[in-house]
């Protein structure tokens, strides 16, 4: 059952990162730039207005997923993961269960927009519901807990994963525009590219430092010292993630300082786009692998409460 | 980059801030962990490191010869989430084992014992 939690929270995670990603992306990458107006930003937006609902459902589909795995763990027996009544006791009878209650509440909301007619507000609308599904995750987990730090710790989680989804799940849209215009035939989307790469890396900027000190915050919170960040096995992992973490920030910086420069030259873009394609790619495996390790990290005692044991 | 690492470890090493203890363990009990009592006690007192769920919690007693021993249902406080007491029946001298097993509000299920003697 653990093993299976593991995996449902790593395609919770990913699935509830994406349509806030893809949402603020759509908002942000052409504002107030009329000259890209015109088929191709059609195209690409009606694409991105498609990928909210199946990652919607996934994010739907693995909340509820996660309530007989946490059933389980809580009841301590596998034989009562599908138990009504535990079922019942954990959703209306734990902390958890009354945050769980609100984050599947706001997937729902976002799946109704998604399969809505389209309207004017509707992308607004979309994004802030898989603002609020993304942020309520914060309500949950190591963050949640009502001593020394409480509802501040909580602030800061929510602020933690709208910057990660923010930066992580915008490198999915961006991803897809960069491979739609290095294609022989995507001329057409390479000034999108352009308009759109400064402004996610404006983006980018703010959600790094956001994700850096929030990050922070929580270390300290959770591991408390430097000696257990070292020795403990909660603390070497988080390691890894923090290292993965600068090894994304260190792609993404040249790319803002050496690949973005040569797309505004009078030069060939198509060079510099195929490089950033690829970067962004390595971002986007690097990112999962940060998922990957926060789905696990979550199931471990943080390494203060090690110490205490 | 290498500043951002560094800053991180000199923050989390400098900081000894208020730590929430995420997972709930045992942080004392009345009667006191290990202790030895002269009068019988009436419950059992047990104070965890975070809050935790009643639905999921409980906790069971042994005595001398390791036999299970009937007590009533574990109590919460609505006011204080960290606590948990265990009444008991009248007990006659002997070695007492409790043993506990609480879920925190972060959904972590951890267990324990401890012993206590009562020796009028």
């Amino acid at each position: 059952m653990a093993e299976a939690l593991i995996a449902i929270r790593f395609v919770h995670f990913a699935s509830a990162m994406a349509p806030f990603g893809i949402g603020a992306f759509r908002l942000y990458a052409f504002a107030g730039a009329a000259s890209v107006d015109g088929p191709a930003r059609d195209s690409f937006d009606a694409l991105l207005a498609r990928a909210v609902l199946p990652t919607a459902l996934v994010a739907l589909l693995t909340a509820v997923a996660i309530i007989p795995c946490v059933a389980a763990e809580m009841a301590s027996s596998t034989a009562l993961a599908f138990d009504p009544a535990t079922a019942t006791a954990v959703m209306f009878g734990t902390e958890f269960g009354h945050a769980w209650c609100w984050h599947v509440g706001f997937a729902v909301v976002l799946v109704a927009l998604a399969v809505m007619p389209r309207q004017r507000w509707q992308p607004t609308a979309a994004t802030l519901a898989a603002l609020l599904l993304l942020a309520s995750l914060g309500w949950v987990g190591h963050a949640a807990m009502d001593m020394g730090g409480g509802t501040s710790h909580e602030i800061n989680q929510m602020a933690h994963l709208t910057a990660a989804g923010l930066w992580l799940g915008g490198l999915a849209p961006l991803g897809i525009l960069l491979r739609r215009a290095v294609r022989p035939d995507g001329a057409a989307y390479v000034p999108l590219a352009r308009v759109a790469l400064p402004h996610f890396s404006q983006i980018g900027y703010v959600a790094v430092t956001l994700l850096a000190l929030t990050g922070t915050v929580n270390s300290v919170m959770l591991v408390g010292s430097f000696r257990a960040l070292v020795e403990t096995p909660y603390g070497r992992l988080l390691m890894v993630k923090i290292g993965l973490f600068l090894i994304m920030v260190g792609l993404a910086l040249v790319n803002r300082f050496r690949l973005v420069p040569r797309l505004s030259g009078s030069g060939q873009a198509i060079v510099p786009l195929r490089a950033l394609y690829r970067s962004v790619i390595a971002e986007q495996a690097l990112g999962l692998a940060i998922l990957a390790v926060v789905a696990v990290l979550g199931t471990w005692p943080p390494a203060n409460g090690d110490m205490a044991m | 980059m290498k500043r951002i690492l560094a800053l991180t470890a000199l923050l989390a090493a400098a900081l000894p801030v208020a730590q929430a203890l995420a997972h709930a363990f045992l942080d004392r009990a009345v009667p006191a962990v290990g202790s030895t009592i002269p009068a019988v006690p009436k419950q059992v007192q047990m104070f965890f490191t975070q809050g935790i769920e009643p639905s999921f919690s409980g906790a069971t007693l042994t005595g001398p010869d390791e036999r299970a021993i009937a007590t009533g249902a574990a109590i919460f406080d609505p006011q204080n989430p960290m606590q948990m007491v265990l009444t008991l029946p009248p007990l006659a001298p002997g070695h007492y084992k409790v043993h506990w097993h609480v879920v925190s509000v972060d959904t972590h299920r951890t267990e324990g014992s401890f012993s206590f003697d009562v020796r009028p």
